[in-house]
């Protein structure tokens, strides 16, 4: 079978050979169906091998198709179409002649199977090339449909990464919960160069750079000070085991000299001297708080170094003191669970004490503790003044009390000027001990609503917090022996001291013999005193020549007040003397009123309100006072009476009032705008010379 | 204690320009005020200028007690303790002295002195001072019972009236005449031209007037053409000079002592030992009181020009202004 199909190949293409030639014939214009010819001479050759050849033409009419132009032979399609119809037009001529001329019928005949011919192997061609064309389009799609693919791959990349960016933007980094040295002190110290910070000055350096610059040196830093906190602890336990080891051997120490204490005490005696006792002190001065432990400790030593005259005990039971220490102790280590565990017991413990509550708590924050010091000072006639200081343990204070036990005083005003609540009162300026000097203190006593009651348990001095070491100027201050021991010396001077000037001042009270000591200057006094009465303030605050020194602030409430009165013939002058609590640094002041005969036999009261001449009067006491050098405490106030009862003297014989005549050396009268007196004494060779100032 | 409390002012005066307000006290310390600033404060408190005008102090030569101030136009002068002195208002009157500023000696420009009578101890305190300033005549009341004038050109005692038997308390003058009211409870007119007394009174003489306890003293003097108001230990009490007589006393008055007196358009003014500054009519009758601040009012001084002021001073540091005379308005000194 394929035999038979070779050779009506075979057949086919030499008869399509002289189809060619024809046309070449025919068609003298188709110059490429020449170039067609040359070839498949060739081929025809070999005739044995009809599979070869077959390929071979397949082949070669794909190469065809390849080389020829498809313009070209649609050309060749048309015009051999056209010349296809011709010649049936022409043969069809030829038929209906009636003459048919039969050669050139089969002439026409054999054209037209030439041209039948080409007409196939164009079709040939032109499926070879569709069938190209397809392949090539479907080789096309099957790359376009890869092209896809990658792009779709790569768009889900790209959005993935997209996503991966902004995660990575939105990640939240523990960097910004570090603290960080401020900027200008990293500046400073950070080793970065000059010219990096005018960059960071100038904006350049951007903020991540600078974060990273920072949390780096922060974590040198940290890093450093790991390491130095690591030395300070491996040197602390070095320290603690040296401590360990030292103490260890002080122990072992202890009964060696015990041994050699005992050892000794025989050889001692023998010799005669007593056994050396060291400096102790009872265990109950252990028990006390810290900053009665320090008053106790720095009075002893004073006294032991000034040979004063003072002792200093304790007082308050021990035991309680132990049991005091032993509560206090617990209540510091349990305050914590007890408000965890007991809620039950809480509640019911609060039904039960409801009344209580409001005094508990008062009592509470004024408590004591048990023990306290006493401070006993020893003075003539067996006298003895005695301090007790307290601890207000809630309220961090000391507080004193006094108690004093004179004798031989009978006088009220001695009462007054030795009153326990009064006399340590400005003992420096401005301690009046009636408020409590820790500023705590004020807002821990409103909470509560308790008012400082100094009477119960005492008064706060500043002194005396000083002299327990306590200064509430420093915050958080724990009691320290040094302010004790700086303080100790001055107020237990100025405790002595005031103690002094208060005797003297009430000897000074006493003493009624101003005649005799003022005939001494020559000066013959006639006037009759009468002994010094206490005042009350609010006696003195509501007679109206004191109001001024009220109001001027000359006298305070805390002064102490006396009243005594000068008669002087017919005149009666009412002295009121106010004692400041620092006396002798302040002088004392006076307030006077003048009660005088009118010469209708009525009384006409003068005072500094309304009489000039009782106001220069009290100014000549009160402001110019006599600088005598060496002055004689025990002198002072006796002497200023002297020279108010002269003064007294003076102004009224210079008065002009006819029951007073001049008894004193004075040189005029009255003077000036003012119708001053004269006051002023001057000494002269012939005696005392009265002169205006 | 503080001397303050006792301090007792016994003059002022005005500065030539009218703002200032200059006091001196018996501690010789002189004490300028700026009143314009002070008056200014005292109305509104909220403008903070104000505080550029304070007060400055000077301190008189070896702190002598000032008696009397007088002014004219180129001086301040101050009567002291024998010792009439002349101050430049240069020196005394500066915006730029501030109140805290350390007191400052005054700069003496000339001095008078009134020496001590022969055998006398005494120091001779000028009370008083009034000054003729068309002629630069400067009278002065003093505590050597004589009335001193003066020319402040040539710095000479012109004459010395004396008369009186008790220092002088206050002295006024009416074109030639001149009043003298003294310690030993008299009145005496002087001609100056004459230079001799042409009347003297005594109104303790008059019963309705004498106050025996209080003595016979004449504190303060005050004449017009044709009236004459005197008091002190007496009563105040109005004369009419042409027929030397009392016209009125003046009974309504509460006091221990006149220190002042002043007369001007048809009212009376008098001030003293006393709880108040009285504004009298001519009948014995209280047009108005203003209670003061020093117990006796020593010195009363007013003026018209820039403003309308009344300040009042005397024992106190306090001093007592008025713009009106019915109120006190602002206390300075304090």
């Amino acid at each position: 079978m394929p035999k038979t199909l070779v050779v009506s190949l075979v057949t086919l293409v030499s008869f399509f050979k002289s189809s060619l030639i024809l046309e070449t014939n025919v068609l003298p214009g188709a110059m490429s169906e020449k170039a067609l010819q040359s070839k498949p001479m060739t081929i025809v050759r070999t005739k044995d091998s009809e599979a070869d050849i077959y390929t071979a033409v397949a082949k070669y009419e794909e190469k065809q198709t390849l080389n020829r132009e498809e313009n070209n032979d649609s050309n060749i399609y048309f015009n051999t179409l056209q010349k296809w119809r011709d010649i049936i037009e022409w043969i069809h001529e030829l038929k209906n002649k009636d003459d048919q001329p039969k050669e050139k019928i089969e002439q026409f005949r054999n054209d037209a199977i030439h041209l039948f011919l080409i007409l196939k192997k164009l079709n040939r061609l032109d499926k070879i090339r569709s069938r190209q064309k397809k392949e090539r389009s479907n080789k096309k799609k099957l790359e376009i449909d890869s092209k896809h693919l990658q792009q779709e791959n790569l768009l889900n990349e790209w959005f993935y990464l997209k996503k991966e960016i902004s995660k990575c933007l939105q990640y939240k980094s523990s960097d910004s919960v570090i603290d960080l040295v401020p900027l200008d002190i990293f500046c400073q110290e950070s080793p970065i160069s000059d010219e990096d910070i005018d960059k960071l000055n100038n904006g350049l350096i951007s903020d991540h750079d600078l974060h990273i610059r920072r949390l780096q040196w922060e974590l040198e830093q940290r890093q450093t000070q790991q390491k130095q906190c690591d030395e300070v602890e491996k040197s602390k336990e070095t320290i603690l085991s040296e401590i360990q080891e030292q103490s260890r051997i002080f122990q072992s120490i202890l009964p060696m000299l015990k041994d050699i204490r005992n050892a000794a005490q025989p050889l001692q005696q023998s010799f005669g001297s007593a056994p050396c006792q060291p400096r102790s002190y009872p265990d109950i001065v252990h028990l006390l708080p810290k900053p009665l432990y320090y008053l106790y400790i720095q009075t002893d030593a004073y006294k032991e170094a000034c040979k004063s005259k003072f002792t200093v005990s304790t007082n308050g039971d021990e035991e309680e003191a132990k049991r005091f220490d032993f509560n206090k102790n617990n209540v510091d280590d349990t305050n914590s669970d007890e408000e965890i565990d007991m809620p039950k017991q809480k509640k019911r413990h609060h039904k039960k004490s409801r009344i209580d509550t409001k005094s508990a708590p008062q009592k509470n924050l004024l408590s004591k503790h048990p023990l306290s010091v006493k401070l006993t000072l020893n003075l003539k006639n067996n006298t003895q003044f005695i301090m007790e200081f307290f601890y207000l343990v809630n309220l961090n204070l000391i507080t004193v009390t006094v108690t004093s036990s004179w004798e031989g005083f009978s006088s009220s005003y001695s009462r007054e000027l030795l009153s326990p609540s009064s006399i340590l009162d400005a003992l420096f300026p401005g301690d009046n001990g009636t408020e409590s000097p820790h500023i705590v203190n004020f807002h821990q006593l409103e909470e509560e609503k308790t008012e400082f009651n100094t009477l119960d348990v005492g008064k706060p001095y500043i002194w005396a917090q000083s002299i327990c070491g306590l200064d509430f100027l420093i915050p958080n201050s724990v009691s320290d022996f040094l302010i004790s021991r700086n303080h100790i010396a001055q107020v237990l001077k100025a405790i002595n001291n005031r103690l002094k000037t208060r005797l003297s001042l009430i000897t000074q009270l006493d003493c009624s013999d101003l005649e005799r000591r003022f005939c001494v200057n020559g000066v013959n006094l006639t006037s009759v005193l009468s002994p010094w009465n206490t005042m009350s303030w609010d006696n003195f605050k509501n007679l109206e020549y004191c109001i001024p020194h009220i109001e001027f602030g000359t006298v305070t409430e805390n002064d102490l007040l006396f009243k005594r009165v000068i008669n002087y013939k017919t005149a009666t002058l009412i002295v009121v003397m106010a004692i400041k609590c620092d006396y002798p640094v302040s002088n004392p002041i006076f307030a006077l009123q003048l009660n005088m005969p009118t010469t209708n036999e009525g009384i006409s009261v003068l005072n500094s309100t309304n009489n000039n001449s009782v106001r220069e009067l009290e100014r000549e006491i009160n402001v110019f006072h006599k600088q005598i050098e060496n002055e004689d405490i025990n002198e002072l106030l006796i002497n200023l009476i002297g020279r108010l009862v002269i003064c007294f003297e003076v102004m009224m014989e210079t008065w002009g009032h006819s029951d007073f005549p001049k008894t004193k050396t004075i040189l005029y009268n009255i003077r000036g705008r003012t119708r001053s007196h004269p006051f002023k004494v001057v000494k002269h060779h012939s005696g005392i010379i009265f002169e205006h100032r | 204690m503080d001397d303050k409390y006792y301090m007792t002012i016994l003059s002022q005066t005005f500065s030539p320009c009218g703002n200032y307000l200059i006091t001196g006290n018996n501690y010789g310390i002189l004490t300028v005020y700026n009143l314009k600033n002070e008056l200014h404060s005292g109305i509104d408190d909220n403008d903070e200028n104000v505080s550029a005008g304070q007060s400055y102090r000077f301190e008189m030569i070896q702190k002598m007690q000032i008696n009397s101030m007088e002014s004219n136009e180129h001086f301040l002068i101050i009567g002291g303790v024998g010792v009439i002195v002349g101050v430049d208002w240069d020196t005394v009157i500066n915006n730029n002295f501030s109140e805290n500023r350390k007191i400052g000696p005054l700069k003496i420009s000339w001095n008078i002195s009134i020496p001590p009578p022969k055998d006398s101890m005494l120091s001779i305190d000028v009370n008083c001072l009034v000054i003729n300033k068309e002629d630069n005549i400067l009278y002065a009341g003093c505590g050597d019972n004589a009335v001193y004038a003066i020319n402040i050109e040539y710095g000479e005692v012109i004459h010395k009236f004396e008369e009186h038997r008790d220092f002088i308390h206050s002295i006024d003058k009416l074109d030639e005449t001149l009043a003298s009211a003294s310690e030993d409870g008299s009145v005496i007119f002087w001609d100056i031209r004459s230079k001799k007394y042409t009347l003297k009174l005594i109104p303790s003489n008059n019963s309705a007037i004498k106050r025996p306890d209080l003595g016979n003293w004449i504190g303060s003097v005050t004449i017009t053409k044709d009236w004459m108001l005197c008091g002190g230990g007496s009563k105040l009490s109005l004369w009419n000079r042409s027929m030397a007589a009392p016209m009125t006393v003046y009974n309504s008055v509460e006091d221990s002592g006149i220190h002042v007196t002043k007369l001007m358009d048809e009212t009376l003014y008098a001030g003293g030992c006393s709880k108040y500054f009285y504004q009298l009519s001519f009948t014995d009758e209280i047009l108005c009181k203003i209670k003061t601040s020093p117990v006796s009012v020593y010195t009363c001084i007013n003026q018209e020009n820039p403003f309308k002021v009344t300040c009042l001073a005397g024992s106190s540091h306090k001093i007592d202004v008025c713009t009106k005379l019915n109120y006190k308005m602002t206390t300075l000194g304090i």
